[in-house]
């Protein structure tokens, strides 16, 4: 006897569900079943249990929250949706416990997607809170996201709010749900778990549920544990991860914690070609553009010399004509709209500008590719196929004599040297390619810039300059264009060693993408003496060097971090300043210094010839990845490099 | 009977009249112009869409404004219930690219409780054709929404893609009434479906005073604003309170024998001026300010009945109260010792937070059991929670209206955003509490909300009054630095905070941005002002939540090579400067990188006195000669001096400054930046210090 076809997919559903599905209502029974004092069961873990390890573990009275469960699970269903389940539980203490457990705001796109709180309450006083019903009507609230408030094409994404009721300090909250995803992971899905969280975690746990004999790709990173392979009753293969004590997250946190953390990464496509293949597809088939806006593209360019001028004058005719919502597009991952839906409303989340940017670009004449950069600079090792270690889309702009890096969020156009970091450009080539990989000429990143001078009659300084700069530290990017790109890059340079120095004239004889070599005449405005009647130099740190390359996350005043520092490539910049002081006398010199350790090295060396005085300074880091035992070296070097003592000169 | 009826039918058939003729009014020149042929000369022909839009000027004209508002235009017509409808008809002028991109979507918010929208026509004006827009596409959505959930909603329609100097022209339908707290951007909208019918059921449109009318309209805008008018029409058994504030407009009254017509209008009004720390802009745009209600004193009965039932005690609240007193010793303690732990405990124990009670949400408050149980609210419901608190203690307490943040005007409007506690003593004087704002934070009242307007909800009637002023001494810093340095140029010492009423919040807020473990990452921070060579730091402090003292901070640390090396001399700059104008939350007038002139008022929320001394042990044989001094800047707004000595081997740097008044008008704003450009150059000071000096 056939079942009707809805019940079929339903009980299928209820199949693949199972976990989730009985978590849901383990929760919802949770109230009838549990002794007055006690939390009871939930999710399948003893909640009193998890707390007496919390207490026998953790010092409470140092901490502002514990995650005594922190779970995920993800399962993708025969026909393509997805669900995920989210299931937390926490002992919260302070103030930052309950702004970051107890009200919370979780994403959902209404056009494919549904809802489910399976709990939401607060274990204080002995006793769950509400008491009646086990989920306050007024506690789920549905919310537009504030960045879409003007934006009818995007309307159906929704915020819900999640309200705790009876929070006092100290106090248990748990909050679960899960979301189903209609037919988004049809041609593949993929993610990332990460163990850590910013406060202790008792129980972290991940669980993967796909169709019976899928085969999907999975890694566990950092220590992180190997699968367990759950019941699936023979229509689906669950796997779970389970890490028990899980310390804080390190700090500060990297873009990519992946890189550091216990992790496990998951994809089920078949490979990276597939999911290039998916990528590329989505935004060749939404580019078509009206005659109009091809009009308009054609009056922008007409009297634009070159590619470059001409990717430009579209990239501010995107920004002119849409407001950039910002607003993570991946709720609408695969499904953008079409260009000229995008130009006609006149906004687009990154994606729709994406997709609007292809078209103008490409209707300009201009090879357009999607471009993803991986989160960290350092780049990794793209083994599973999936979009969670990289950034957001950008798109690769390229032609007969240009090529460069849009940006559809931001609108900006960009071409900083890919040294380091792991990139793909779907459509170009078939799978990422990790910085490892690519041929680097010399190994590093440098920079070398030598500048001397002479003092003028009327008070000012006069000379000349030369850079030398290669890979990552290489201005290129910087330099190119038709108009003052390079000796406003120059002058920048110049201005960070020397307050009130100018480049006026400049001369390449190098000039590509990996290397610049370029002479320059430079002068130095006259300085008004202290009261002492001095006139400081001070030989500062050159822009766009080492200082400027370091990842955001580098806080000088940190003695301690407990995340590595990731470089995209080993690190030098050597500066050397020549000055005939002349009648000047010479009131402060910085003195000798040299340090050297394993990270690195930082030297400062001083010479005094007849009138002339040379001043080198020279910064070297030679490791990629530094350890957060590291970090008190690194830290040292950075120091020195930023000491004034190390950088002043006095002359009178 | 029939003259009654008959008498009625009149009314009717008036009121209607005028509406109507005030309608037609409003929109005479676009039908008119059509057929006007002649003119005598020099006058104009009355202005269409079209020639408001033609004439409404270009980006240059605008200083680059994106767009204008050319008409803005609002009728108003009050029934004798309260409910008022209201008819809009605004157009706008799109004058730049980034204005044809900026506006493509319009937008209206609602409370669906409360008010109704209906979008009754939208056109393109372009050139001399009005393109149609279907209002029938309008959606009908959720309003994003932080901290406050009463499930508003918004209404938004797509426009075709706009062409620069195009026109938008719109006209709405709204009724309903604002909100007597928490209003968001002056008037709540009213609004509802499109099939809206003007013979529904207006009693949820009833305001919460019934029979009265009240607004506060602002005559500007973000952009500039060629026109704006706005037209009351009250049932002529009401009386009206109004007046204009902060600049003129123009303005008319007239009657018919059953209402009152008044209108006021302004012409090219500017956009708002845009500076850091204003107040917010009913403090400084023009404004009108209407009311029907008649005294402050009727406010304050009606706020006082409404909310009567709110506040129940029940056995639950009693406990907790008799626990909270218990547990503190203080059962037997006087009524001002146990209101003061009672409002910590609500306002460290009743998170911001607010779900809707729906009937009533936004001018009641919610039951104080309902609050007591979901442990979160907004103001009022905190409010709440200690009126009933306080009550369940035996103490006469009562729920308040205010104005957090802006003046309120003396005209009995609801000028309100607050809700407040007001404690009765025994010899009939109140005493203000507001456990919203005082979150880690030892007052009973916040001293940000020093010279604040309220109204006390009593049977008995309470006129409008005032939080006194709080001098700077109220809100003192006192920060204290002892070191060493050493004749290698390491500094090592000890920073001691202190601070009271509005400071001590600050200060605790500051323990509030880093979790327990992170602390000395916070503190390193605030000496990295000084070095980034801070190190070996080390944090005491009492935990935020601790009232039994005002908050104090001890911050050890050590810095190498901190002094600059110079021959046998060593220069520096003072270590206390750099942290206390290098902080925000230490010195916020003194961090602050002020413009050269202000249009608008400075509000900097509280006053403050900052007081520091700082010993530096210098290394033996050293001395600063010639300690310098500051120039003592003692204005009417704002004061500092900074002196320095030695004494016996020791540095000593003294800083006095003080921002005298919350809100610095424009014509104080020269003398208060004379002394924060004093308190920044002493912070410049370099200090050098040399062997052979005076010790």
């Amino acid at each position: 006897m056939s079942r009707h076809p809805l019940i079929a997919r339903i009980a299928a559903f209820a199949a693949l569900l199972r976990p989730a599905v009985v978590c849901a209502i383990a929760i919802c029974v949770v109230p009838l079943v549990t002794h007055a004092n006690v939390m009871g069961p939930s999710g399948g873990y003893d909640l009193d249990d998890l707390m007496a390890q919390a207490q026998e573990r953790y010092d409470l009275a140092a901490l502002d929250a514990i995650l005594l469960l922190n779970s995920l699970e993800v399962s993708i269903l025969p026909n393509g949706d997805r669900v995920t389940r989210t299931h937390q539980v926490v002992w919260i203490e302070t103030e930052i416990g309950i702004e970051e457990y107890t009200d919370h705001r979780v994403p959902w796109n209404t056009a494919n997607s549904t809802l489910n709180v399976t709990a939401l309450r607060t274990w204080r006083d002995e006793q769950w809170w509400p008491r009646e019903p086990a989920i306050s009507p007024t506690a789920v609230v549905e919310t537009m996201p504030f960045a879409l408030d003007r934006t009818d094409d995007y309307t159906t994404m929704r915020e819900a709010m999640l309200l705790h009721d009876g929070v006092e300090l100290p106090c248990v909250v748990e909050t679960a749900y899960f979301i189903v995803e209609k037919g988004t992971a049809a041609d593949g899905a993929d993610g990332l778990y990460v163990f850590a969280h910013d406060d202790p975690v008792v129980r972290s746990r991940f669980s993967l549920t796909v169709p019976a004999g899928t085969t999907f790709h999975m890694r566990s990173a950092n220590d992180a544990p190997q699968p367990e392979q759950s019941e699936g009753g023979g229509e689906s293969d669950s796997y779970v991860w389970e890490m028990s004590f899980v310390e804080r997250l390190g700090t500060p946190h990297l873009d990519d914690p992946a890189t550091y953390a216990p992790v496990v990464e998951w994809s089920t496509w078949v490979d990276w070609k597939a999911l290039g293949d998916k990528i590329t597809s989505t935004l060749d088939g939404a580019t078509l553009l009206t005659d109009a806006l091809k009009d308009s593209v054609a009056d922008r360019i007409e009297h634009e010399p070159n590619e470059a001028a001409r990717a430009r004058a579209v990239a501010d005719f995107i920004d002119e004509s849409t407001r950039s919502i910002r607003y993570s597009d991946e709720h609408w991952e695969y499904g953008p709209r079409t260009a000229s839906r995008t130009y006609e409303t006149a906004y687009g989340h990154r994606l729709d500008r994406a997709v609007l940017a292809t078209a103008l670009f490409r209707e300009a004449g201009l090879d357009v590719r999607p471009a993803y950069h991986s989160l960290s600079r350092a780049g990794f090792d793209p083994v599973i196929p999936g979009l969670s270690r990289f950034g957001s889309m950008h798109l690769r702009l390229s032609g007969d004599d240009m090529q460069t890096t849009y940006d559809p969020g931001n609108g900006t156009l960009s071409d900083p040297p890919d040294i380091g970091a792991t990139l793909w450009y779907p459509g170009l080539e078939d799978r990422p390619t990790f910085f490892a990989e690519r041929t680097l000429r010399k190994g590093s990143s440098t920079l070398e810039l030598i500048i001397t001078l002479d003092s003028e009659e009327d008070g000012h300084w006069s000379g000349s300059g030369y850079l030398d700069a290669r890979g990552i530290l290489c201005p290129h990017h910087a330099m190119v264009g038709l108009e003052r790109e390079a000796i406003g890059t120059l002058s920048r340079l110049a201005e960070s060693i020397l307050d009130g120095a100018n480049v006026e004239s400049y001369n390449p004889s190098t000039f590509h993408r990996q290397r610049v070599t370029a002479g320059f005449a430079i002068s130095v405005d006259k300085s008004e003496p202290d009261d002492q009647g001095r006139t400081a130099f001070a030989v500062g740190s050159p822009s766009g060097a080492v200082m400027d390359n370091l990842p955001g996350n580098v806080t000088l005043y940190m003695e301690r971090r407990s995340s590595p520092v990731l470089l995209a490539s080993p690190l030098t910049q050597r500066v050397q300043l020549r000055i005939k002081a002349g009648d000047h006398e010479v009131i402060r010199l910085p003195e000798a210094r040299e340090v050297t350790n394993g990270v690195g090295s930082f030297a400062v060396t001083v010479e005094e010839d007849d009138d002339w005085i040379t001043i080198e300074r020279t910064l070297k880091l030679t490791a990629t990845t530094i350890k957060p035992d590291e970090w008190p070296q690194l830290r040292a070097l950075l120091l020195e490099e930023t000491d004034a003592g190390n950088a002043a000169i006095l002359l009178k | 009977m029939h003259h009654g009826i008959w008498r009625a039918d009149v009314r009717l058939r008036v009121a209607l009249l005028v509406g109507v003729i005030g309608w037609i009014l409003a929109q005479a020149p676009s039908a008119y112009a059509a057929e006007a042929t002649e003119l005598p000369p020099g006058d104009t022909p009355p202005p269409t869409v079209f020639s408001r839009v033609e004439n409404a000027g270009t980006a240059d004209e605008h200083d680059g404004a994106a767009h204008v508002i050319v008409y803005d235009y609002a009728m108003n017509r009050m029934k004798s219930s309260g409910v008022t409808h209201v008819d809009t008809y605004t157009i706008t002028k799109v004058l730049t690219a980034a204005g044809c991109r900026n506006e493509s979507v319009l937008r209206w918010g609602y409370d669906p409780q409360s008010s109704h929208v209906e979008i009754r026509e939208v056109n393109v004006i372009r050139d001399s054709v009005r393109i149609a827009v279907d209002v029938t596409k309008v959606r009908d959505l959720p309003a994003p929404q932080s901290w406050i959930y009463w499930r508003d909603r918004i209404k938004t329609l797509q426009l075709p893609r706009l062409q620069v100097n195009d026109g938008i022209e719109v006209r709405t339908f709204r009724k309903g009434f604002t909100y007597a707290l928490l209003t968001g951007e002056g008037s709540a909208e009213a609004g509802g479906a499109g099939s809206f019918d003007e013979t529904d059921d207006d009693a949820r449109f009833i305001p919460p005073m019934p029979g009265e009318y009240f607004d506060i309209v602002l005559f500007a805008a973000s952009v500039p604003i060629v026109e704006k008018k706005y037209v009351l029409t009250i049932p002529a058994d009401k009386r009206l309170h109004s007046e204009i504030y902060n600049g003129p407009l123009y303005a008319s009254t007239s009657y018919s024998p059953d209402s009152t017509l008044y209108a006021w209008w302004g012409l090219d009004l500017p956009a708002r001026p845009r500076e850091g720390r204003q107040p917010d802009p009913p403090d400084y745009v023009t404004k009108v300010v209407m009311s029907t209600a008649e005294s402050w004193e009727a406010k304050s009965r009606w706020f006082f009945d409404i909310n009567r039932d709110q506040f129940e005690v029940t056995s639950a609240i009693s406990a907790k109260v008799e626990e909270i007193l218990d547990e503190a010793g203080l059962s037997n303690a006087s009524e001002e010792a146990k209101a003061e732990l009672l409002v910590h405990w609500v306002a460290q124990n009743i998170r911001y937070s607010g779900q809707t009670m729906g009937k009533g949400e936004g001018y009641m408050l919610h039951p104080a059991p309902m609050i007591f149980e979901q442990r979160s609210g907004v103001c009022k419901d905190i409010a709440g929670m200690l009126v009933a608190m306080m009550r369940a203690a035996g103490m006469d307490s009562y729920a308040a209206m205010t104005n957090a943040g802006s003046r309120i005007d003396d005209l009995p409007a609801d000028q309100f955003n607050h809700c407040v506690c007001a404690l009765r003593k025994a010899d009939g004087s109140f005493e203000m509490y507001d456990p919203t704002w005082v979150p880690y934070d030892n007052s009973i009242w916040s001293l940000l909300e020093a010279e604040q307007h309220y109204v006390i909800g009593s049977p008995e009637g309470e006129t409008l009054a005032r939080i006194p002023y709080s001098p700077p001494e109220e809100s003192p810093l006192h920060i204290s630095h002892d070191a060493t340095l050493d004749d290698d140029g390491t500094l090592e010492g000890t920073f001691k905070l202190e601070a009271s009423g509005a400071m001590d919040g600050r200060l605790r807020g500051l323990l509030l941005y880093a979790r327990r473990a992170d602390r000395t990452e916070l503190f390193a921070r605030l000496l990295s002002s000084i070095s980034d060579r801070v190190e070996d730091v080390r944090v005491d402090t009492i935990e935020p939540d601790d009232f039994s003292e005002d908050i104090w901070v001890r911050i050890d640390y050590r810095i190498p090579r901190f002094a600059f090396p110079i021959g046998d001399a060593y220069e520096f700059t003072s270590p206390m400067m750099q942290v206390t104008q290098g902080s925000g939350t230490l010195f916020r007038a003194g961090r602050t990188r002020w413009e050269d002139e202000r249009k608008t008022d400075i509000l900097l929320y509280n006053t403050q006195l900052l007081l520091g001394t700082e010993t530096i042990r210098l290394p033996k044989g050293y001395a600063v000669n010639d300690p310098p001094s500051s120039d003592e800047v003692d204005e009417t707004y704002a004061y500092f001096k900074g002196t320095s000595e030695m004494d016996d081997g020791d540095l000593i740097i003294n800083q006095h400054a003080e921002a005298r008044r919350r809100q610095i008008p424009p014509d104080g704003f020269e003398g208060f930046k004379k002394a924060m450009d004093a308190a920044t150059e002493w912070g410049e000071q370099v200090f050098r210090i040399e062997t052979g000096g005076d010790e």
